[in-house]
């Protein structure tokens, strides 16, 4: 008698919306491959033939473009994916903004201010790294790994998820791990990313497999939609 | 509003709606864009012939739209819910809240 158990409001259902999108582990296998990537880049420094000031600019504007390129190539990976794999076991559904009191010009402006956010993000971590190398002070990666494991935070509270918070958790231990170890600069800030980019791509690819497991494919023969 | 009031609103509610299969599934459909059958079946936990049904009901109440399609070779209905559909719902909701708060004053 599942059905009147279930909550009735709207909130609730759309909750259980979000929940339905993040369940599969597929954003977070993609999300945890982009943080390898970005650790990657990190280790593959350009030569400092240039000044160290127009060196980092270089740098924030070459992740900038592989993160807006991540972004779409995201998008486009974790949709064939998701309609291949998880739709015909789960079902899709599609959120409706103006429930969550949200215009589309609200949804224009944030996708249109996604690299700017990626830019600004990027300069913040690279310069309270560089801040606090100048100043000899340790701890920069743990305040990176909070920075990193905010908006795994904020997922895990949209989405009902649990094991977002263990993912939060996870980082931020990455980053005091690392702090301890004195790893600073460019290497420390690779490792940051490269560990975090391992840990959420496990995190993704177990909820995945579980996933799967849990929701097996239509019989063949048997209609979908039970001939509806 | 006196009880019997309340009560004569409660007694007027759209009987489509008012059957708990069918609430649940216009609360759902109310507050996503849309769903497909699969997910409906899934959140609900109703059989299909039973889903079946009650979604046409509501189709034929014009509570919502069903658009039948496929992806590749597997049926894919798109179930969304129409402007009739939400404003029966929220005078549904309307009728059955007012008589709830009468029960507790």
């Amino acid at each position: 008698m599942r059905l009147y158990r279930e909550q009735m409001h709207p909130k609730h259902h759309i909750k259980r919306a979000y929940q339905h999108r993040w369940q599969d582990g597929i954003f977070e296998i993609l999300i945890g491959i982009g943080l390898m990537l970005y650790a990657l880049f990190l280790t593959v420094r350009i030569e400092p033939a240039v000044s160290e000031v127009l060196q980092i600019v270089i740098e924030v504007l070459t992740a900038a473009i592989v993160v807006f390129f991540g972004i779409v190539a995201f998008r486009f990976i974790s949709e064939r994916m998701k309609e291949n794999l998880a739709y015909p076991r789960t079902g899709l559904v599609t959120l409706n903004l103006q429930r969550q009191n949200l215009s589309a010009r609200t949804i224009i402006l944030t996708i249109l201010a996604m690299p700017v956010f990626a830019v600004i993000g990027l300069v913040v971590s690279l310069g309270v790294l560089y801040l606090f190398a100048r100043l000899n002070i340790n701890g920069s990666l743990l305040i990176l790994s909070a920075m990193v494991a905010f908006p795994a935070v904020i997922l895990a509270r949209r989405t009902g998820l649990t094991r977002l918070y263990w993912l939060a958790g996870g980082i931020l231990l990455i980053g005091g791990l690392l702090t301890i170890t004195d790893t600073f600069c460019t290497v420390g800030l690779a490792l940051l990313y490269g560990f975090t980019g391992v840990l959420v791509s496990l995190s993704g690819g177990i909820a995945f497999v579980i996933h799967l497991r849990q929701h097996p494919l239509h019989v063949d023969g048997e209609a979908a939609d039970g001939n509806l | 509003m006196a009880i019997s009031e309340a009560a004569s609103a409660l007694l007027a509610v759209d009987r489509v709606i008012h059957e708990p299969a069918r609430l649940v599934l216009l609360s759902i459909l109310y507050a996503v864009e849309s769903a497909d059958f699969v997910y409906l079946a899934n959140e609900t936990g109703l059989t299909k012939g039973n889903l079946s049904s009650h979604l046409l009901r509501l189709e034929q109440a014009g509570y919502i739209t069903l658009n039948k399609t496929y992806r590749g070779k597997i049926p894919l209905t798109i179930c969304q819910i129409t402007t009739e559909g939400s404003a029966a719902f929220e005078t549904y909701l309307k009728a059955v809240g007012q008589f709830l708060e009468t029960l507790e004053q």
